[in-house]
């Protein structure tokens, strides 16, 4: 048998994983549901119809800025406490196939699970906007503004209009990384700290593009740039210019990749490492 | 077949527990490893199952080097350490979550186990005694038929009835291919179990050494332990201690010196004290190590 990866081993662990661990990882989806569908209630679907479709993009991205590193956390630690990691080690099945496992749960599970929820969520609350009754200070308001009262399904690509997507896509292979290098306090060390300066340099970036060009959004300088304009003389629909940078974008795509490639290199090395 | 050769291991980066450590274990055997606490019996079963890397030197354990942990190497040895995890489901949800991980493992032995110590298999691991849990892995690690077994400290939390139930389980679960390692401080459980007994001594220079390998009968032959009124007349003196009637001996086994008195049986705790106390002596006797206390 193939010493690297086999599927016949590969799916034994996953269901020894399924039932030493269905517990746990039900309560914690059922909590990552629970969240989502308060938070998006609270902060999305109570607001005016224009501002929904903002904050629903908002409202994806901040909440899983915060619970992803949590549930990854979570997940990947079991391999720094003592007994349980002792007891993972010993299972017959190779390197790979644990740190695979590991990305399989802490990475496509949760986005499949957070987006499964957040589409789920999405029905319901603009079912809600759509059929809201709206009191006359609020229809007066929409009318003078010429906004419609009606909103549509979450559009996932009006994600990639807000400036902090690229760090959302580092965020799990950072977390991965951190947990397995830091065996003590990672979600402190790690996540909290690492990513916090990564993020606030990338976001600062931003601000001294925003406060140098004199615009009135904050500019992306990660993937690739692109600005925020309107036109004061001639008030009309504001767009976002995608300042083209042939070579720049590339190396820009280029380290991204290159940074989530190294990271997730980072956990597994880690975990063939790691000492018990 | 264990082979250490030349080891070099420590948790800190000055202080090493193994400096040139070297053993070598044949297959068919169950050993007992013995030494006083913080010798790293335990730290020696992790770095035979590839839980532990050594700074320098090298361990094979059959074909296959631990540290690498591949599926093959994993799937013939079994570690039940003295500390350990269970998760929260039944005895059978945990049987049927590992066993297919094990090629050889055997059901009907695992019920008979089972059977043995009381265990119903609907019964959920977190509802039993620290005992209990460590009675079912046992059991799991015997009916795995891996072909090394390390057990560390496994009496620690039996009660009185289930350690001789161990000694029988592992007895019948022993066979020409497969090594039981068994590390402990309680030597008197596994007395009659154990054979050869390798003790581990300290160096001068503070680290670990083995400072006895050898078989009961290769100790019974050349050590004599007995019961005497007093301490005069006997071949050199290894280990004494004040007993009821007398003292307690371990001496030099010259057959003709000890015409006078009746020969006892082996006694692993003064055996381990007389080791400890007189590793030169010991190591002459026994030619083991020959570098070890040089």
């Amino acid at each position: 048998m193939n010493q690297t990866f086999s599927s016949a081993r590969f799916g034994r662990l996953l269901r020894k994983y399924w039932r030493d661990d269905k517990a746990g990882l039900t309560a914690a989806l059922g909590t990552l549901f629970a969240t989502q569908a308060a938070t998006m209630s609270f902060v999305c679907y109570s607001s005016l119809p224009d501002s929904v479709q903002e904050n629903r993009a908002v409202g994806f991205l901040s909440l899983s800025l915060m619970i992803w590193p949590l549930f990854t956390v979570a997940i990947a630690s079991v391999y720094n406490k003592r007994d349980q990691g002792l007891s993972l080690f010993m299972v017959p099945a190779s390197l790979f196939e644990k740190w695979l496992q590991l990305w399989l749960v802490s990475g496509l599970l949760f986005m499949v699970c957070f987006i499964g929820f957040f589409s789920l969520i999405d029905v319901f609350g603009t079912y809600y906007v759509n059929h809201k009754t709206w009191s006359a200070e609020e229809l007066s308001y929409l009318s003078r503004n010429n906004i419609t009262r009606t909103v549509e399904l979450f559009d996932y690509a009006d994600l990639l209009h807000t400036p902090i997507w690229a760090i959302w896509v580092l965020l799990h292979p950072f977390s991965l990384a951190a947990t397995l290098l830091f065996k003590k306090y990672p979600l402190v060390f790690g996540v909290a700290v690492g990513f916090a300066l990564f993020a606030g340099s990338l976001n600062l970036n931003g601000f001294a593009l925003m406060s140098m060009l004199n615009l009135e959004r904050l500019a992306k300088p990660f993937p690739f740039a692109e600005i925020w304009a309107n036109n004061s003389k001639f008030p009309g629909p504001s767009r976002y210019l995608t300042l083209s940078q042939p070579i720049g974008d590339s190396i820009r795509w280029g380290v991204g990749i290159i940074s989530v490639g190294l990271l997730y290199a980072v956990a597994y090395f880690r975990l063939k490492e790691r000492e018990v | 077949m264990i082979q250490l050769n030349g080891v070099r291991f420590g948790y800190t980066r000055n202080r090493f527990i193994y400096d040139g450590f070297s053993l070598s274990l044949p297959p068919g055997t169950i050993f007992g490893l013995l030494g006083p606490n913080g010798a790293g019996k335990s730290t020696l079963l992790r770095l035979m199952a590839g839980l532990l890397f050594p700074k320098s030197g090298t361990v094979r354990v059959n074909q296959h080097t631990p540290g690498d942990r591949k599926p093959a190497f994993l799937e013939d040895v079994f570690l039940l350490p003295e500390e350990f995890y269970v998760p929260s489901g039944s005895i059978r949800t945990f049987v049927k979550s590992n066993a297919p991980f094990y090629p050889r493992f055997d059901h009907a032995q695992f019920a008979g186990y089972l059977a043995e110590f009381g265990l119903p298999d609907n019964q959920k691991l977190t509802e039993l005694s620290y005992g209990q849990k460590k009675k079912v892995l046992i059991g799991f690690g015997l009916a795995t038929n891996t072909a090394l077994l390390l057990l560390d400290e496994p009496t620690n939390g039996l009660d009185i009835p289930s350690k001789s139930q161990f000694r029988r389980l592992v007895a019948g679960a022993a066979h020409e291919h497969r090594t039981i390692i068994i590390s402990t401080h309680q030597v008197r459980d596994l007395e009659t179990l154990i054979d050869p007994i390798v003790i581990l001594g300290e160096k001068p220079n503070g680290s670990m050494s083995v400072a006895l390998n050898a078989s009961v009968e290769a100790i019974t032959d050349r050590l004599w332990f007995g019961l005497v009124p007093d301490l005069t007349g006997l071949p050199p003196i290894l280990y004494s201690e004040r007993a009821v009637g007398g003292y307690a001996v371990v001496t030099e086994n010259r057959p003709d010196e000890l015409t006078d008195y009746r020969s006892g049986r082996l006694d692993l705790e003064r055996l381990y004290n007389a080791v400890q106390s007189h590793p030169a002596r010991i190591q002459e006797l026994f030619s083991v190590e020959p570098q070890t206390y040089a």
